[in-house]
């Protein structure tokens, strides 16, 4: 309050300062990855800070089937997610959240503990259970497999979130004629937006780049999802190692999730922290 | 078919008894008020007969026929509630039609009878906005819509004027009695404010820690309260109680009040008692009791003036004075009133009444 | 739902209901974790292999033993924890900083917010291949800044260095999680009563005696929460050794290590043995943590 004008302003200057290292430490690597896949053959191995606008590397992973095959194979294997684990865990949230029965608590306990399972400790059971239902090699496994990290979480913060909506509106619904299923559907959905889409695009996220389960279910190129793709791509040997086209796939895999982090930043943000933070 | 009948209803929740059989009936097209202080378990008396409580003991009929396991929305009940509880992200026009949209009627007989119910209410240009866009009031109108959309028999009422401004609530209470004359369904209707009790209500009924107290129109809860609660809860400002003594006198009774004494019809009781008597039946300077006081307030309200007096005793009591007395801060006045005003309750607070009378 | 019998209570039809909307999703949970990790638990105590699961027999404490006398499990051992504390301490001291610069109300902190939202929302496996090229020895842009600096004279090899590679998976952690405990710092900040620094401020109390006196205890408890799924997760530490130095033992973690038995050598016996230890080590590190950070009310929040 008393500090005076100047010393205000070198503050300003200060943080701003700092703003910028932050954000040159947080960018710098992304911009190198671009300008490197911007780089047409042994040029990249020439350090110079502009890039070519040379899409030859673009080129060569596009025009490489089994690459679009896992970008297709993310996509289905990250909407299945989103969608599978937001209509399970809305049930649950409403049972969970706006009934009173005996098991409940144990049962949101359960949700918690699960959600801190490591994925290493399920790894041989969940491999037995995965060829027992016959979803070895497919990508099936993985939308299975990945209910272990988003059910969890969507139960927890749809919970608390349906908790919090206001119990004469249901009453309302009820006085009105409608059925739990109807309620869910056509009152409590539509007014549980920005949580559906917090839970959904971290879901999203995680799905898009979750490797070691991908990486132990998928034994074939062509059902492999790009996280793995990409952790694979290698040379004939080590000095030809294809840094051009790693970059490239690598950007491609990273554009859609910086447009939805810099689009849904609020939303992101609030669905990290209505787990953790809620008191 | 949609009177009402409780018979020995209870509910508890856990060991906590709420509701300790009740039994009450309501006419068809009769209009009934819960009253009583918080707590006191009106709302749960009314979500029990809405079907949003489960009934622990007794029986509910509505129409002549048991409802205790018929889901809510099977009863013939429409209800309003006090936070309105309009779904938010549906118009206003999707609001009232929802309930006939979920019972699967065709299209063209839910428009019109939401356009029926909108001109009826006045709310016909409200009908595309989303209730937040609308005034409380507003509110309070289309949540009314709702319920009458489904033409049901029967409508319960919680608290739904007690989130608006007192101009309004009266606005609204002439809507809701305007509605009941032409309507005419049966009508449960919980408040904590007495006037509109006592406007609305063809019957009251009085409600303390889960029973009833008392049931009867308002003007015999006005003029016969059954105890000294009833007595205190009906009538603004509250009655003024004293304490005296009631002791046989012949073939009479004769009451003392503090250094005044009177003889009265005979009572057939002896011993303390609390006297009630409201502030428009003390008189300034008259009455067949009369003791010395001195004032300490008067609150002009323009046609009359409260005056608040100290008798001796320390004890305050109300005076309600046409006019607007030209009294001073602690003048010395004397009160009184005429014993056939005057409540007499027992030491168990029950109203005393003449024998043989 | 149904209630129209006589005989069903409204309560109970809505206690049916519950279950009934819960049942998909537990159905699933125990699908996917309660029983995968019931049998891993019973796997251990197996001479299972992986190609043929349906036969096996029981050996007792014998994968136990096995693992237990490997040297390269405890070598994964401390890795791990090695890795854990060193990563969730710096992150956790950048990310407080960081923080509180963000929390200062300047134009331009939403922007930032979003930037460094970026590092931890991208795959690992693109954020390690990232950091590989730049950490190239031959042609990587971090050598070559430093040789243009005049602080090296040849390249340095990064991820082969058995002495420089665990730093440098440190390293590129804090890059990619840092912002997960800045955000989550960030919201705890954002919940800290205005009115008491404007009392305080009007008390004269100096801002450094602000933050350690007000800011840093009511702020303790966001902190541990955060530190907790750091905790969580740095334990189970996966992605990052795997593709920045795959066959490395300096920077093999406890899940790189069961997962190499368990598909690599098909021994799925030793594989489980070591997927139940990383479960027992999780599990009591997070019941020691939330014992000792009193943080059973706040996690169940209910
Ligand atoms: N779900 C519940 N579980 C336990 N006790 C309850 C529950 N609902 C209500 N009660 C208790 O039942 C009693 C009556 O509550 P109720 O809501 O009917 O009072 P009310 O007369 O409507 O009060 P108000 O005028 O404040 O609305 C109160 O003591 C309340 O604490
Ligand atoms: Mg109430």
């Amino acid at each position: 309050m008393v500090r005076s004008n100047t010393g205000r302003r070198l503050h300003r200057i200060a943080i701003y300062a700092l703003f910028g290292i932050v954000a040159l430490y947080t960018l710098f690597p992304f911009y190198w990855m671009i300008a490197s896949s911007l780089k047409s053959g042994q040029a990249i191995f020439d350090v110079t800070f502009l890039p070519d606008l040379k899409f030859n590397n673009y080129q060569a992973i596009l025009s490489d089937g089994v690459f679009l095959r896992s970008l297709l194979n993310s996509l289905i294997v990250a909407f299945s997610v989103v969608a599978l684990s937001l209509l399970l865990a809305v049930g649950a949230a409403y049972a969970l959240g706006r009934i009173d029965f005996r098991g409940r608590s144990p049962i949101m306990l359960l949700v918690l503990a699960v959600s801190m399972f490591p994925q290493i400790a399920l790894l041989s059971g969940l491999f037995e259970m995965i060829r027992w239902l016959g979803l070895y090699n497919t990508i099936g496994s993985l939308i299975f497999a990945y209910m272990i990290f988003t059910l969890p979480f969507n139960i927890w913060v749809l919970t608390t979130f349906m908790r919090d909506l206001p119990k004469q509106i249901e009453e309302a619904a009820i006085m009105d004629g409608c059925s739990p299923l109807r309620i869910v559907r056509c009152i409590f959905l539509p007014m549980m937006g920005p949580a559906l889409i917090s839970t959904g695009l971290l879901a999203f996220i995680a799905s898009w780049n979750e490797f070691m389960f991908a990486l132990t279910f998928i034994l074939t190129d062509e059902n492999r999802t790009v996280p793995v793709a990409i952790a694979l791509i290698s040379g004939s040997s080590r000095y030809e190692f294809p840094y051009g086209a790693i970059m490239a796939a690598s950007t491609i895999v990273t554009v859609p999730l910086i447009v939805l982090a810099l689009l849904f930043q609020k939303h992101i943000v609030s669905g990290l922290t209505a787990g953790a933070v809620k008191g | 078919m949609s009177g009402i009948a409780l018979t020995n209803v209870v509910k508890r929740f856990g060991a906590l008894t709420v509701i300790d059989k009740v039994n009450l009936s309501v006419a068809e097209g009769e209009f009934v008020v819960f009253v009583g202080p918080s707590g006191c378990g009106k709302s749960t008396l009314l979500r029990m007969i809405a079907g949003l409580e489960e009934i622990s003991d007794g029986e509910l009929q509505i129409g002549g026929e048991r409802m205790n396991e018929t889901p809510p929305a099977r009863r013939g009940i429409a209800m309003v509630f006090q936070s309105y509880a309009l779904y938010p992200h549906m118009s206003v026009e999707r609001n009232l039609g929802f309930a006939l949209e979920t019972a699967r009627l065709a299209a063209g007989e839910i428009t019109e009878r939401v356009a029926k119910v909108a001109r009826f209410l006045k709310i016909e240009h409200l009908l595309a906005r989303r209730p937040a866009q609308l005034s409380g009031g507003q509110q309070q109108r289309v949540a009314i819509g709702r319920a009458l959309v489904r033409s049901q028999k029967l409508f319960l009422f919680d608290e739904p004027l007690s989130n608006l401004d007192a101009d309004l609530r009266m606005e609204m209470r002439v809507e809701i009695a305007r509605i009941h004359r032409e309507l005419k369904a049966t009508t449960v209707y919980v408040t904590h404010d007495q006037l509109e009790a006592m406007t609305l209500a063809d019957r009251i009924v009085v409600l303390k820690d889960g029973h009833i107290s008392q049931v009867g129109t308002p003007m015999e809860l006005y003029e016969h309260p059954a105890n000294k609660f009833v007595a205190s809860f009906i009538g603004a400002p509250r009655m003024n109680f004293l304490t005296g003594k009631l002791a046989i006198d012949g073939s009479g009774s004769r009451l003392d009040v503090l250094d005044a004494r009177h003889g009265l019809e005979n009572f057939g009781y002896e011993g303390e008692v609390s006297v009630g008597i409201r502030p428009e039946d003390l008189i300034l300077g008259g009455g067949d009791i009369r003791l010395p006081a001195s004032v300490q307030l008067v609150e002009p309200l323009g046609g009359e003036a409260l005056v608040h007096a100290r008798l001796g005793n320390g004890q305050s009591l109300v005076v309600k004075a046409q006019g607007k007395p030209d009294l001073k801060p602690n003048a010395d006045i004397t009160v009184g009133w005429l014993t056939s005003k005057a409540h007499l309750f027992g030491a168990d607070d029950r109203a005393l009444s003449a024998k043989g009378a | 739902m149904m209630s129209g019998s006589r005989s069903a209570g409204l309560r109970q039809a809505r206690v049916r209901t519950a279950w009934l909307f819960l049942a998909p999703s537990l159905l699933v949970l125990t699908g996917v974790a309660l029983w995968p990790l019931g049998r891993t638990f019973l796997f251990s105590f197996t001479d299972a292999l992986l190609t043929e699961p349906d036969f096996y027999s029981y050996v007792g404490f014998d994968n136990y033993r096995a693992l237990f006398e490997d040297p390269l499990w405890w070598q994964s051992v401390r890795n791990t924890l090695y890795f854990t504390v060193i990563s969730v301490s710096i992150e956790t001291v950048l990310g407080l900083t960081i923080a509180l610069l963000l929390n200062s109300h300047i134009a331009g902190r939403g922007v930032m917010r979003a930037i460094i939202l970026i590092p931890w929302s991208i795959p690992v496996v693109v954020s390690a291949r990232m950091w590989q090229w730049m950490l190239h020895d031959q042609f990587g842009i971090v050598n070559h800044v430093l040789k243009l600096a005049g602080l090296i004279e040849t390249g340095v090899a990064w991820t082969a260095n058995s002495a420089l590679v665990m730093p440098v998976i440190i390293a590129v952690d804090v890059w990619i999680t840092t912002p997960f405990m800045v955000l989550l710092i960030l919201a705890g900040l954002s919940m800290l009563p205005r009115g008491i620094y404007e009392a305080a401020s009007i008390d004269g109390v100096p801002a450094w005696k602000q933050f350690t006196s007000l800011t840093l205890p009511l702020l303790a408890p966001s902190i541990a929460v955060a530190v907790l799924f750091r905790l969580l997760d740095a334990l189970r530490m996966f992605d990052l050794s795997y593709v920045l130095s795959s066959n490395s033992d300096d920077t093999k973690t406890v899940s790189i290590y069961a997962r190499e038995v368990l598909v690599n050598f098909q021994d799925m016996g030793v594989g489980s043995a070591a997927s139940t230890a990383v479960f027992l080590m999780i599990a009591l590190v997070t019941a020691i943590y939330v014992t000792v950070f009193r943080l059973n009310r706040r996690l169940m929040g209910v």
